[in-house]
């Protein structure tokens, strides 16, 4: 369904952060990407959506190469993609049904989404969302008024509400605590396996990757040096894909074994 | 500077430590210095031609015209009112007029969204442009152009004010979180969609104060338009000057301090509430 050839992204002409990438999702599945900061996890994740324009390579979705598309195609192709922000990106001055929608403008008319008279079937949709995300008494309330959870599930419905082939979520839990943040986990998990979505999900946190995920890749400097599922992930691997960033490790594996913790 | 003067004036003589707040270096800059504003002061002086006897008069002529000024005349406050009145109006209309055409001045004005160098130079032409020039200046074009009164003054209200609204909009629009924008991207949203989604509520409350502290100021300019024809209040002040009705001035300048301090005051409870 996605398919990455030998994709290659570099930041002003530096080293590349990413390598001539390989790399193909399953159906039906949470893909966790774990490396060291720098690793070049969110550059993967916001070339597939065209947040950032690769170099070469080409990015397939069902077929049709991402990367070579512009305007009213590079949308309907986008909106097929869902995203999950770390920093949530929800706009603060605005609703949390005004989010949720937002979700959907892909699909909207323009007059239609200025004015925001969207299809009840949308509306229904948000609103079924919005109750399974647990947050159905918010939906008139502004979204600055929630909490750092709270936003994350209007985010998590929003990016549901573009009913997408695929989801993307790129290090959503690494502003929240530990407890929330495994809470917001779980929803991404239970959730995308009710509705038969794969997920391709940036993490920091390595326990996180080995109890969610159905297969982990680990990147390094812009290069995949372990594919595998979370059984095959042993120490000597998380040392290969962490080395040199021996620190970064420590903590991460800190931060689920105390529970408690702040990242 | 200040290390070299510590070290130059600092020396120990026997038992006495000689200190000057400037060595000798600094001491001749400075003296040049006062030495040449004296003379562009001067030079300024002898050619604006001054008739001193006049200057050495203003005392005299200043008792003479409050005496004239007072008791202040109401005969004529009616007029005045409605022409007060009339310049409000000009202000208002004039900002609204300008608040239209500032945004999407401001829109490719803003760094972070213009489509092209070429729109954000030419955004910039204009907002330079139009606050280069007097709302006076503007108000004498527009009299030329369409006649006088006080669409004159509207339009030269709007267009001395496109430049001001256009600059600080463009601004508030740079400074937003970028994160909405880029999710409404990814959600596939049209650049219409991203604009009303991600970029407008974050800018509404500058717009808000922008607009409010923009009407202050055509509250203030919008009194003199007058002078050159273009309506209000200004109109009625050149008449009394001209007809030496200075009872009648005299009311008009209390009237125009009134309605300043009204509009900060209105300004000042409306950003309370944006706060």
């Amino acid at each position: 369904m996605l398919q990455i050839t030998d994709l290659v992204k570099s930041y002003n002409n530096g080293e590349p952060v990413l390598k001539g990438l390989n790399l193909a999702t399953d159906e039906r599945r949470l893909t966790a990407i774990i490396g060291s900061s720098g690793a070049g996890k969110s550059t993967l994740l916001r070339c597939i959506n065209r947040l950032v324009t690769a170099d070469s390579g080409r990015i397939e979705l069902d077929g049709i190469n991402i990367l070579e598309l512009h305007g009213k195609r590079l949308q309907d192709t986008r909106r097929q993609i869902g995203m999950i922000f770390q920093a949530y990106n929800l706009v603060d001055r605005l609703t949390v049904m005004e989010n949720v929608l937002s979700g959907r403008l892909g699909y909207v008319g323009t007059l239609r989404g200025v004015l925001r008279r969207f299809p009840q079937s949308d509306i229904d949709r948000a609103y079924a969302l919005l109750k399974r995300v647990g947050l159905s008494q918010y939906v008139n309330t502004r979204c600055d008024s929630l909490s750092g959870g709270e936003r994350q599930r209007v985010g998590v419905a929003r990016a549901l509400m573009q009913n997408p082939r695929i989801l993307l979520a790129d290090e959503p839990t690494a502003s929240l605590d530990p407890k929330t943040s495994e809470r917001i986990m779980e929803l991404i998990s239970r959730i995308t396996d009710e509705l038969d979505l794969p997920v391709l999900i940036n993490l920091h946190n390595v326990p996180q990757a080995r109890d969610y995920a159905d297969r982990i890749v680990g990147l390094r400097y812009g290069v995949i040096v372990f594919d595998g599922g979370p059984q095959d992930l042993t120490d000597d691997w998380l040392e290969k894909i962490y080395a040199g960033h021996e620190d970064d490790l420590k903590k991460q594996m800190k931060v689920a074994g105390e529970d408690g913790a702040n990242e | 500077m200040s290390t070299h003067s510590t070290t130059s004036s600092n020396k120990a003589v026997g038992d006495h430590f000689r200190w000057a707040r400037y060595s000798t270096k600094e001491r001749v800059a400075r003296s040049l210095g006062y030495l040449v504003v004296g003379v562009l002061l001067y030079w300024s002086l002898s050619t604006v031609d001054v008739f001193w006897p006049w200057v050495w008069d203003a005392p005299a002529q200043i008792g003479d015209m409050m005496f004239r000024m007072f008791p202040v005349s109401f005969v004529q406050l009616n007029p005045i009112l409605f022409a007060l009145v009339e310049s409000i109006n000009i202000a208002v209309l004039g900002t609204i007029v300008a608040v239209f055409m500032a945004l999407p001045i401001a829109y490719l004005g803003a760094q972070t969204v213009t489509p092209s160098k070429l729109t954000l130079w030419l955004a910039r032409f204009i907002i330079v442009a139009t606050r280069s020039v007097d709302t006076l200046i503007w108000a004498l074009v527009f009299v030329a152009i369409i006649g006088p009164g006080p669409v004159a003054g509207i339009l030269a209200i709007a267009f001395r004010s496109i430049g001001f609204l256009s600059k600080l909009l463009a601004e508030a629009i740079e400074e937003i979180d970028w994160g909405p924008v880029e999710a409404m991207q990814a959600a596939g949203a049209s650049r219409a969609h991203v604009i009303t989604y991600a970029i407008v509520p974050q800018v509404v409350p500058s717009f808000w104060a922008i607009t409010i502290l923009r009407w202050d100021i055509n509250i203030r300019e919008s009194t003199v338009l007058g002078l050159v024809g273009a309506g209000g209040i200004g109109l009625i002040f050149q008449g009394a000057i001209d007809m030496f009705r200075w009872n009648t001035v005299s009311l008009v300048l209390i009237v125009i301090v009134l309605v300043v301090f009204a509009g900060e005051l209105v300004t000042g409870v409306v950003r309370r509430k944006l706060m």
